[in-house]
């Protein structure tokens, strides 16, 4: 990764920080006046020794008051900026994390799945790394340059000489910032993988819980993790080896400048050629080593910034890239209201494939009318869940429109439709619907409005949950408690609740015992409203007043009508 | 100074490590101490007017800054090489202690939470144990050693200095059990957001159809902000040790300079012992100052600690660290692996219910399968089909009874099973088949894949076998994911086959063809099959009801 690829990483993390420009400023005051009383400090100490032994004359009071004043000053301020930096920079990785996930929520689903244990481990491990970059960059590297530039004028009017060394020396030290550069973002892009990887195994691990220990893989994946963290270890070694070998380099330089001082002093006080042309007292010579050495040190402290921000950039990078995701649906700029009555869909010419792999659906139209309801049928792989899904608004179509049709026959293309307005109206069942940790009257309740207990209880009788579902149940993750029939009943009841106007059915059955199918075919048969249900089995296929056919890409836009017990014929 | 017991503990398992990267910060600031003489001996001979003895120590001060550098790039690998062990080996307990049956009827753990602590918990120790345990024993050894060479020099600002340091050191202990608890709050906040994170990531295909994003985002935001606070909260109490131990050093520092000055002016010392004390007294602080950097760059990483003690990850050393697989690791691996057949698998008064229900879910069963033929299990939902699966591969424990595998206990490693709920892991589609490496090449996989009905799909795949799987094998449908699953449970060439409604996803023609194929493994394997489906109960002998935890034998 270039410098420039870098700054612009960094660059699209700065405007997080617009809202905090106060704290930033304050954060720069407090750290220049910190860092000036500690340069200040060091000179005053310096001094006083230096006249002590040459002048044998102790310091005043005055010098007393200032050096403990400077003390108690210096650890007050201190604190404060460390207190005000940090602060600005957790505010500001807690915004970055909302807007990652509104990103996310925008954006995933993908159409190129990706692992949510790398999502995650951008959304928790990569914001957290950036709090570097947020606390310690604009206050510190502006507060240091400050202080090397009062030191040099301070230099400049003592001995000319001394500010030149000092100044060439701050040129080399920050000359440094760049040394190794390319590396040292490498090792950090290597270390970033390296946590997503492991995020994304353990996600992965645990997600196949059952599969892992059922196969005794558990050992397999534990020494697998061992070996990546040792390999991971040697890349943090490798960061820290080339941090320590700029740290030194920046160190030797700063022993040079400190030499390069007492060399010019030296001469400069008649040491090397003789009294005679002494135009400095050695008295003045502790200070200005101190001097030369605050300012010095600064610059060595704004480039050690700067150095630390390489291994960062891949951080930076990936944190950037969330936040910018591109939605996978387009935001209407003005929402249309959701028609009221019956609803039924109608899809135009729809087209949709997957971003790795070949047209899933090409050209693709059907009707379903208000209050049909309609089964879906076709082969495994021939795009009965990608249809559903673009009828839910989980993507949009690549070519053609899928439309809402009101009952008087108008339409409007979903994709103009108030989002949730539209969820109100029409709701899902996926094949894998996911259940969330927490009771079952939580998960029942997601996205609607609070219903009293009995109206739950009433639908979870509906679908015949009634024994095993308790409303104040965990669930645990995904639902763990429940088997994949009474998962299957729950994510039905929940569709329920929201009373939708159009139910979207992928699958349900598939996993199903002949008893809870038949239970769940009469709920989805009593809908009183608008369904398409993708299903592969003839049992359930049989409940439907209609039957479509999909044959996938490219004989797709040719839907024949199904073996239904009242075929009716298909208008495409 | 904190003391994080467990982490010396793990640190102390790598003596060499640990002792080469405290002696080379040893070695280090020993350069330090030898660049403060000679910068006191050069200004000291700018004084004097001595212009050789003036080039020959500014050469000194250079040639040890040159050493240093050396220094402390050894230091700095041996001290990552240390951390990165101790890593290692926190990783490696903590895996195994959360791939565990227990989860898998746990309701209270959360994927997220396991996610965050083998992750950014474990490498939150890296920081403490390579930077700050040697830190630590630097300012043990470096600073009392300083102080005494004051005390040579100048005995009263030896005596300031040693009660700067001790100040700086244990000042902040004084408020170490709040920040220990404070510690605490800012990981559990930590871990809680991670969970809902990974929970809302996996789940937000769900979240978007039912229009509860905004929800989400409401309960994340608060979760986002408590952690915010718990971090604050953290970072103040950490500020108040930078503060205090700012306050020691820079008192320290003066007091020194204060009786420098003193003894200057009254003319006893030579100069170049007033140039040492005032040198000398600043690099006493050095170790100090730099055990509080180390800190600060730490401190957030420590507050994992009690969750990793928690989930197992300091505990003893086990076996497989020092050499071979753990107990289990020996199922279906290396020597012990399992049979290549069996003949007869025998379930006696199995009972089992749940902690904290009222009545078994299985109660006083027995169940003979015979390899041969092939065994069918039917049972309304709920009736405990699912737990009698976990009873025999082992994931529960029964109240009561024996499973045996000819005359001996039955294994996890002897089962090969389908749920019904398969899940793939991210990776080709031949890594997911061969999961237990137990395949016999290419053909192999061919003969599994035509075996379960999967074949031509996966062939019809943009790169065949070696096509990427997404996060649990979502990129395929739920009836390719089923067929690759018994695939793969047939590739695992085990005694028991554990299948559960193998054909709910499949059309007619395709569930004809595996239960062919599951009557056909049933000659030379142990097959036992949950299923409802009629069109997979024809031709099965043994059809047995599983009701009220018992089970009769059905008429088909």
């Amino acid at each position: 990764m270039s410098t420039r690829a870098a700054l612009r990483a960094f660059g699209r993390l700065l405007p997080a920080l617009r809202p905090e420009w106060r704290g930033m400023l304050a954060g720069y005051l407090v750290a220049t006046a910190s860092a000036l009383g500690l340069a200040g400090l060091a000179v005053l100490t310096a001094w006083a020794v230096g006249h002590a032994i040459v002048e044998r004359t102790p310091p005043g009071p005055l010098w007393w008051a200032a050096a403990v004043g400077l003390v108690l000053l210096r650890t007050l301020l201190t604190w404060r900026e460390m207190d005000v930096s940090h602060a600005l920079a957790y505010r500001v990785l807690a915004r970055l994390r909302m807007a990652l996930f509104d990103a996310y929520a925008r954006s995933v689903p993908a159409r190129r799945r990706e692992h949510s244990g790398r999502a995650a481990a951008v959304a928790m491990g990569d914001i957290e790394k950036l709090e570097f970059f947020y606390a310690h960059t604009v206050a510190q590297v502006g507060a240091s340059l400050t202080v090397f530039l009062a030191s040099f004028a301070a230099a400049l009017l003592l001995l000319p000489e001394a500010a030149l060394v000092m100044s060439l020396g701050s040129a080399l030290v920050a000359g440094t910032a760049l040394c190794w550069a390319g590396a040292a973002r490498r090792t950090g892009e290597r270390e970033q993988q390296d946590r997503e990887e492991l995020s994304a195994r353990t996600v992965d691990a645990l997600g196949a819980l059952r599969e892992v220990l059922g196969y005794g893989l558990a050992p397999r994946i534990v020494s697998e993790t061992a070996a990546a963290t040792a390999r991971a270890a040697a890349v943090t070694r490798r960061r820290e080896l080339l941090s320590q070998l700029t740290a030194g380099v920046r160190e030797l330089i700063v022993t040079a400048v400190v030499i390069g001082v007492i060399a010019v002093s030296a001469a400069a006080a008649g040491v090397l050629s003789g009294p005679a042309d002494a135009r400095l007292s050695p008295a003045v010579l502790p200070a200005l080593v101190a001097l030369a050495l605050a300012g010095v040190t600064a610059v060595t402290e704004a480039t050690a910034v700067l150095t630390q921000l390489h291994p960062l950039t891949a951080s930076a990078r990936r944190v950037g890239s969330g936040i910018t995701r591109p939605p996978v649906v387009s935001a209407p700029d003005r929402p249309q209201e959701v028609p009221s009555g019956p609803l039924g869909l109608r899809f135009r010419g729809v087209s949709f494939a997957y971003d790795d792999r070949r047209p899933t659906l090409e050209g693709w139209s059907a009707d379903v009318a208000p209050g049909e309801h309609v089964g879906l049928a076709g082969p495994s792989g021939a795009g009965k869940s990608t249809i559903i899904a673009l009828a839910a608004r989980l993507w949009d179509p690549s070519a053609g429109t899928v439309e809402i049709v009101a009952a008087d026959g108008t339409t409007v293309p979903v994709t103009g439709l108030d989002d949730e307005a539209f969820r109100d109206a029409v709701a899902l069942v996926e094949q894998d619907a996911r259940l969330f940790h927490g009771t079952v009257r939580a998960n029942l309740l997601r996205g609607t409005r609070p219903r009293p207990d009995t109206e739950l209880s009433a639908v979870l009788e509906h679908v015949g949950a009634k024994g095993w579902a308790d409303l104040d149940e965990e669930l645990g993750e995904g639902g763990l408690r429940l088997s994949g029939g009474q998962q299957a009943r729950l994510c039905l009841a929940r569709a329920l609740i929201r009373r939708p106007r159009v139910l979207l059915v992928d699958e349900i059955t598939a996993s199903l015992d002949p008893e809870t199918e038949r239970i769940v075919s009469d709920v989805i048969a009593e809908f009183d409203g608008t369904v398409l249900a993708a299903s592969h089995r003839t049992e359930t296929l049989a409940r439907f007043e209609r039957v479509v056919h999909v044959h996938g890409s490219p004989r797709s836009a040719r839907a024949a009508a199904g073996p239904a017990p009242r075929p009716v014929e298909n208008r495409v | 100074m904190m003391i994080v017991g467990p982490l010396w503990r793990e640190a102390a398992r790598f003596p060499a490590a640990l002792l080469s990267s405290v002696a080379l910060l040893l070695l280090a600031f020993s350069t330090h101490l030898a660049q403060a003489a000679a910068i006191a001996w050069s200004m000291s001979a700018v004084l004097g007017g001595r212009p050789q003895d003036v080039l020959f120590a500014l050469l000194l001060i250079f040639g040890i800054a040159v050493l240093r550098l050396l220094a402390s790039l050894a230091q700095t690998a041996a001290a990552s090489g240390l951390g990165g062990r101790v890593r290692e080996a926190v990783r490696r307990r903590a895996m195994e202690s959360a791939l565990v049956p227990e989860r898998l009827h746990d309701t209270a753990v959360r994927d997220g939470t396991v996610r965050a602590s083998l992750g950014d918990g474990v490498d939150g120790t890296d920081a403490y144990v390579s930077k700050y345990v040697p830190a630590v024993v630097q300012v043990a050894v470096a600073c009392p050693l300083v102080v005494a060479l004051l005390a040579l020099l100048a005995p009263w600002a030896a005596a300031g200095v040693a009660t700067a340091v001790l100040l700086a050191v244990f000042g902040p202990m004084a408020w170490k059990r709040m920040i220990a608890r404070r510690g605490l709050d800012h990981w559990d906040s930590y871990e809680a957001l991670s969970a809902d994170v990974l929970e809302s990531l996996r789940g937000m295909a769900t979240l978007r159809t039912l229009g509860d994003v905004s929800g989400t985002r409401d309960r994340l935001h608060a979760r986002s902000e408590a952690l915010r606070r718990a971090t604050e909260r953290v970072m103040r109490s950490g500020l108040a040790e930078t503060a205090v131990t700012d306050l020691a050093v820079q008192g320290g520092i003066v007091a020194a300079a204060g009786v420098a000055v003193w003894g200057a002016v009254s003319g006893q010392p030579p100069a170049v012992e007033v140039y040492l004390v005032l040198l000398l007294g600043s690099e006493a602080f050095r170790p100090v100052r730099e055990l509080s950097r180390h800190w600060h760059a730490g401190f957030l990483g420590l507050t994992a600690i009690p969750g990793l003690q928690e989930i197992g990850a300091f505990g003893p050393v086990r076996r497989e660290e020092a050499a071979g697989p753990a107990p289990e690791a020996a199922d279906g691996h290396g020597a012990d692996a399992p049979a290549p057949s069996a003949a007869v698998l025998r379930a006696s008064d199995l009972s089992f219910r749940y902690p904290g229900t009222r009545s078994d879910v299985i109660s006083g069963l027995d169940l003979t399968a015979r390899r041969g033929e092939l065994s069918a299990i039917i049972g309304p939902s709920g009736s405990g089909k699912s737990t009698l699966f976990d009873l025999l591969l082992g994931f529960l424990s029964p109240a009561t009874g024996r499973i045996e595998l000819d005359g001996r206990p039955l294994r996890t490693g002897d089962i090969a099973v389908v749920s019904q709920r398969p899940v793939l892991f991210a990776g080709t589609i031949r890594e997911n088949l061969d999961v237990t490496g137990t395949a016999a090449g290419e053909a192999d996989l061919v003969w599994a894949c035509r075996a379960a009905g999967v074949l031509e799909e996966m062939r019809a795949l943009a790169h065949g076998f070696d096509t990427q799987v997404a996060e649990a094998g979502s990129s395929l449908s739920g009836g390719q994911r089923q067929r690759l699953a018994l695939a793969r449970a047939l590739l695992a060439h085990r005694p028991v086959l554990l299948v559960d409604e193998p054909t709910s996803a499949l059309d007619t023609d395709r569930a004809a063809d595996v239960v062919e194929t599951l009557h056909g493994v049933a000659r030379d394997r142990i097959v036992i099959m949950i299923t409802h489906r009629p069109e997979a109960l024809v031709d099965v002998p043994a059809v047995l009801r599983l009701d009220s935890g018992r089970l009769d034998r059905s008429v088909p």
